[in-house]
């Protein structure tokens, strides 16, 4: 029995297998889903009730900030790269990833993050100044707390995993595909998947030179970010050159699943998929030069001020081909509604509402009144949630029978997604709330 | 009616991306869920011919002439949009160079209270969080902080700025009614946050010129 054990144990340490990888990418990030989770059930209840007292201030500020970095980066983007780390050898037609032993890095790096993330509400306290750690509220004079470095090391960590795995997949993507496989022949989650790592090249680095730096500025007192002189525009100028295309960079997989869903229950093919490819990269391109508009408000003058309203507008046209392109997949279909499909449809529509009402943030005079409302909240959680992890799960669902070997029960399935379409309640209550 | 001028410029702004939001929004459901229900899987519905077929390519399939039709149509949209954008752009950016004297205030953000100074200097401490103006003015706001980053906002008014340390930011506004209004900071500060309110309390003309006459200069 110990024998056993011990035997399943080395396997699931020691593997180096993109599939084995796979599963405990999947696995790991639910379970930091629901921690997540519970983060934000929490803080609901604490908001069910004028005056409630179930968290204190410092608690609940502490329960944002970590729901908030868990859900984007231990969340959404594991779960995208543990289906990349299963699906994409299979797609294109090769043994393994580039780089095994790499691979198996990478998860590794991202369990103890994950973990390291979670124990700084042990050390003091957890980071607790929202997901964009504003400087100069980040410097060590006004958070002080152990917890924050620990995060802020979490973080770097992160990075470092997201480095190693975005050059594995690269290689193999651009290296290891089976022979005649050409690039414009791979379907649209390869795609999606090899614009996102292109996106995480170049956005991460931004990422870390500002965690890194900022860890300094914690542990041996520099003043890149805790100067007056500026600082906090630095922040939000680095971190937001990330964090933009961060967006994307969590929503691309989902795309590539629900455009290779969607297609598979329609029983033809996607339509116009090579515009559907172009969309992605064009939305990627335009995706670093946005970043602005997460700024209209801290006085960046007027000409900077018009141009990232241009760029943020026509950041939609991207998207609406992708919309248009999957909903026309359904002309002269014979769509099967399965549970799949039922969560890549119903990605699409959230993706819509999401959309439209980024519409509305992008220009500056609307931001004028709609920054730090929930209308903000309402909007990325229906891209975020309605559509990222909704699409994701109809990933779960669509591989299942491939990862697992049995057939997930089609009624539960159903039932899960009638309870993820109440969300739309109550996120499009938001929406009516902020402007109350 | 529009409590200010900021409060008259969004909701007509807010009220046309409405209106093709909800064109757009009516037109792309409406597609979706006819299609969904037209062409779902039912004994009678006929098999596509190019239905992808496990360890083949698929047939290409789709036109350009609905990409050209998708954007375009889009980009009308969007250039009215961002027409309509620019005015109000503009307008909040360019504030007015002349206000009357006693209508141009520095508002510093500290952790977890707005402080008020008058061009006059007067520092009121006992009613700090109160920021008096008068109606029927155009005020203007030199907005910064003492410390972390904060956000100035007056709810109902649809007007905000950041407060920046080693910074300061403009914001102006003209008060159409007298009355209330809730200041409030919109960017995540500290365990104060929440409770980081002001009052704007706008005066009659009268009202404020008596109050603002015999406040004492420090
Ligand atoms: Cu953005
Ligand atoms: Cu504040």
């Amino acid at each position: 029995m110990a024998e056993q054990l011990w035997v399943s144990a080395k396997r699931w340490l020691y593997t180096t297998n993109h599939k084995d990888i796979g599963i405990l990418y999947l696995i790991t990030s639910l379970f930091l889903f629901a921690a997540a989770g519970v983060l934000a059930l929490t803080m609901r209840t604490q908001l069910s009730a004028p005056d409630n007292t179930l968290l204190t201030a410092n608690i609940y500020n502490q329960f944002v900030t970590v729901h908030g970095l868990l859900m984007i980066f231990w969340v959404l983007s594991p779960l995208a790269f543990g289906f990349a780390n299963y699906i994409i050898p299979l797609e294109i037609g090769c043994r393994d990833l580039a780089f095994p032993r790499l691979n198996s890095m990478s998860y590794w790096f991202f369990l103890f993050s994950g973990v390291m993330m979670i124990l700084s509400f042990f050390f003091g306290a957890a980071p607790d100044l929202g997901w964009t750690l504003y400087s100069p509220q980040n410097a060590a004079q006004f958070s002080p707390a152990i917890g924050f470095n620990l995060g802020a090391g979490a973080l770097i960590l992160m990075v470092v995993s997201i480095t190693m795995s975005s050059i594995n997949f690269l290689v193999t993507m651009f290296k290891m595909r089976a022979p005649g496989l050409k690039l414009r022949h791979m379907s649209v989650f390869p795609w999606a998947i090899l614009v996102t790592i292109f996106m995480m090249l170049y956005a991460f680095p931004s990422f870390l030179a500002a965690v890194v730096l900022l860890y300094v500025d914690r542990a041996f007192g520099t003043v890149y970010f805790s100067s007056i002189q500026g600082g906090s525009l630095l922040w939000d100028n680095v971190f937001w050159f990330f964090g933009h295309p961060e967006v994307y960079i969590v929503l691309f997989p989902a795309i590539g699943i629900i455009a290779d869903i969607i297609p598979t229950f329609a029983r033809r093919p996607l339509y116009g998929s090579k515009y559907v490819i172009g969309a992605l990269v064009a939305a990627a391109l335009i995706s670093f030069v946005v970043w602005g508009h997460h700024m209209f408000v801290t006085g960046i003058g007027i000409v900077s001020t018009k141009l990232y309203t241009v760029t943020t507008i026509a950041v939609s046209l991207p998207f609406d081909i992708i919309v248009i392109s999957l909903i026309e997949t359904l002309g002269f279909a014979k769509l099967r509604l399965k549970a799949p499909a039922l969560f890549a449809l119903g990605a699409v529509a959230n993706f819509i509402v999401g959309g439209i009402t980024g519409v509305f943030l992008a220009s500056v005079a609307l931001d004028y009144a709609l920054r730090g409302t929930y209308f903000v909240v309402a909007h990325f959680h229906y891209i975020m949630v309605g559509a990222s992890i909704i699409g994701l799960i109809g990933g779960l669902y669509y591989w299942f029978p491939k990862i697992t070997g049995r057939m997930y029960d089609e009624k539960i399935a159903k039932v899960h997604f009638s309870s993820s379409a109440e969300h739309n309640f109550c996120y499009f209550t938001i929406y009516i709330v902020a402007r109350g | 009616m529009a409590v200010s001028s900021t409060q008259v410029q969004f909701d007509s702004l807010f009220g046309l991306f409405t209106y093709l939001a909800i064109a757009v929004s009516i037109i792309v459901f409406s597609l979706l869920i006819y299609f969904i229900v037209k062409y779902r899987d039912r004994p009678s519905s006929r098999q596509p011919n190019d239905t992808p077929i496990l360890g083949k390519l698929p047939r290409s399939r789709g036109h350009a002439k609905s990409v050209v039709v998708t954007v375009s149509l889009s980009t009308i949209i969007l250039v009215v949009l961002i027409i309509g954008s620019f005015g109000a752009i503009d307008n909040i950016l360019t504030p007015p160079q002349h206000v009357c004297p006693g209508c141009a205030m520095e508002v510093t953000a500290h952790q977890f209270y707005w402080q008020f100074t008058y061009p006059n200097g007067t520092k009121p401490y006992d009613t700090r969080d109160i920021l008096r103006v008068p109606v029927g003015e155009n005020i203007r706001l030199n907005v910064t902080s003492a410390d972390v980053f904060h956000d100035f906002g007056i709810i109902g008014y649809d007007i905000k700025t950041d407060a920046i340390p080693g910074r300061t930011n403009v914001v102006w506004f003209y008060p159409h009614t007298t009355g209330n209004f809730t200041i409030q900071c919109f960017e995540l500060c500290g365990v104060g946050h929440a409770t980081m309110k002001g009052t704007l309390m706008v005066m009659s003309q009268a009202a404020y010129s008596a109050w603002y006459d015999s406040t004492v200069v420090h």
